[in-house]
């Protein structure tokens, strides 16, 4: 039985010690592959150093060296010293610089199989498809359990809930993910009711995507059938498969947006073609009664026109009996005006100013001079109203005879 | 399963609409096809209002398959 009982915070401070008088563990360089990065705002630098048995956590702090080298993949070499995290009793690395040693592994193979792949025609722009603007059924490939296929449902129910989705429930990490994949992906190619598939990985560090890294998953998708959107990881991550895919999402949630028309805009257009047919159709009745009216027209400019003739024609008549009427009138002016002359010429008005009528009394002539009348003849002399009987005493002439 | 689905009408609704901008129809063509479309457009804002979300896994879909 040994004597020594220690309480955690003892334990963890003694380790503590010993790692700070350790000969080697004091300062030295570890080597790997950088994993897991992650740099949170305190500016602090978190990530592993790996190789293909052991993970080392490590530690950069803000304003130490080589934090642009800090990127999952790269095969590194960091100098620093071995600590303890007292709360948490975790070993972890403790570097103050990190140097690139070239690129790492995966990376390395990452690169190898893009660049054959590629010159095979895998990427080619000319072979890849349509995704359909309005599927009815989609094939999912993705974990049953983990966020990405709720995600993508609910972008489904909200946005356009008239498609039915079938779940290939799919080991997307870790050992045998990728002939995981494989198979989704083959199976959904035995249904022919299958619009377009969705390959879906939530984000994760390069070792986590993997398996969408491998090449039996870029053939198999390559030789799919049924076009295929890849939405793996993080809109910065990249991957094989999204190479490949017909179509790349930059997430899970995106792709199901792509795949999905927004219902809202589906009604929106459905009222669209309703007006256009409204207005179609309105032309079309519209049209018909202008040629209608038109024609309509026509009729009555005719009837219009054939009564002006007639206007002309009695205003003719008209302007004749007028010019009659003033000739007439004309006539019966001249005819008043002669009477008013002749009323002049009254006897009466002649008798008025004094003129008297005479005549001789034998035989009622007018005497108009005085070469037939004798002395002794009886003159009769005459106004309006009176006569009076004279006698003529002496007849004179110019000469006095 | 023709024509009852949102898509073909939808497509259907879209072709009533097409003829009648440029095809010179009768007026009694134009009513039947103004009708017809009025129909369609109808039955899809129905299917939409109407429509759910149906989820199946892949080995049920196969097994359905090969019965």
């Amino acid at each position: 039985m040994t004597e020594i009982t220690f309480t955690p915070s003892e334990l963890t401070k003694y380790i503590h010690k010993k790692l700070n008088q350790d000969k080697y563990l004091n300062s030295f360089q570890l080597t790997g592959e950088i994993s897991n990065h992650s740099s949170p705002p305190s500016g602090h630098h978190y990530f592993a150093i790996k190789d293909d048995e052991s993970l080392i956590r490590c530690v950069l702090f803000r304003g130490g060296a080589g934090q642009e080298n800090l990127k999952d993949g790269n095969e590194v070499i960091a100098e620093g010293k071995m600590s303890i995290y007292q709360p948490r009793g975790e070993i972890q690395f403790i570097a103050d610089n990190v140097k690139v040693q070239g690129e790492g592994s995966l990376q390395q193979k990452f690169e190898k199989l893009k660049a054959e792949l590629e010159a095979q025609g895998f990427f080619d722009k000319s072979r890849k498809r349509d995704i359909p603007k309005m599927p009815k059924t989609i094939g999912i490939v993705t974990s049953k359990t983990g966020s990405v296929l709720q995600d993508i449902i609910n972008v489904i129910q909200r946005r356009y809930p008239n498609l039915k989705l079938i779940i290939s429930d799919t080991r997307v990490q870790g050992e045998n993910a990728s002939s995981s994949i494989v198979e989704s992906i083959s199976l959904m190619n035995k249904l022919d009711n299958i619009d377009v598939i969705i390959l879906a990985r939530g984000g994760g560090s390069i070792e986590d995507l993997w398996p969408f890294n491998e090449e039996i998953v870029a053939r198999e998708i390559f030789k799919s059938r049924i076009p295929i959107i890849s939405a793996v990881g993080h809109e910065t991550d990249f991957t094989i498969s999204d190479l490949v895919s017909d179509l790349r999402a930059p997430t899970p949630s995106a792709a199901a947006e792509i795949i999905s028309p927004d219902i809202e805009s589906l009604k929106e257009s459905i009222n669209l073609k309703l007006r256009e047919l409204n207005l179609s159709f309105n032309g079309i009745v519209e049209n018909l009664k202008n040629r209608f009216f038109l024609s309509m027209d026509r009729i009555i400019n005719f009837k219009i026109e054939t009564s002006i003739n007639n206007l002309k024609i009695s205003s003719l008549r008209d302007n004749l009996n007028l010019t009659l009427d003033v000739k007439i009138k004309e006539i019966k002016f001249t005819l008043l005006n002669l009477e008013n002359s002749l009323s002049h010429l009254n006897i009466n008005k002649v008798f008025e100013k004094g003129f008297f009528l005479t005549q001789l009394k034998s035989d009622k002539s007018i005497i108009k001079d005085f070469k037939n009348i004798n002395k002794g003849d009886h003159i009769l002399i005459s106004n309006s109203s009176e006569t009076l009987e004279a006698e003529a005493i002496k007849v004179k002439n110019d000469k006095g005879e | 399963m023709a024509n009852n689905s949102f898509e073909d009408k939808l497509k259907e609704l879209e072709k009533a609409v097409r003829r009648l901008e440029e095809e010179e129809l009768t007026l009694d063509q134009s009513k039947i096809l103004y009708k017809e479309g009025i129909k369609l457009a109808k039955e899809c804002n129905q299917l939409l209002e109407e429509t759910e979300l149906e989820i199946t896994e892949l080995k049920k879909e196969l097994e359905n398959k090969e019965f």
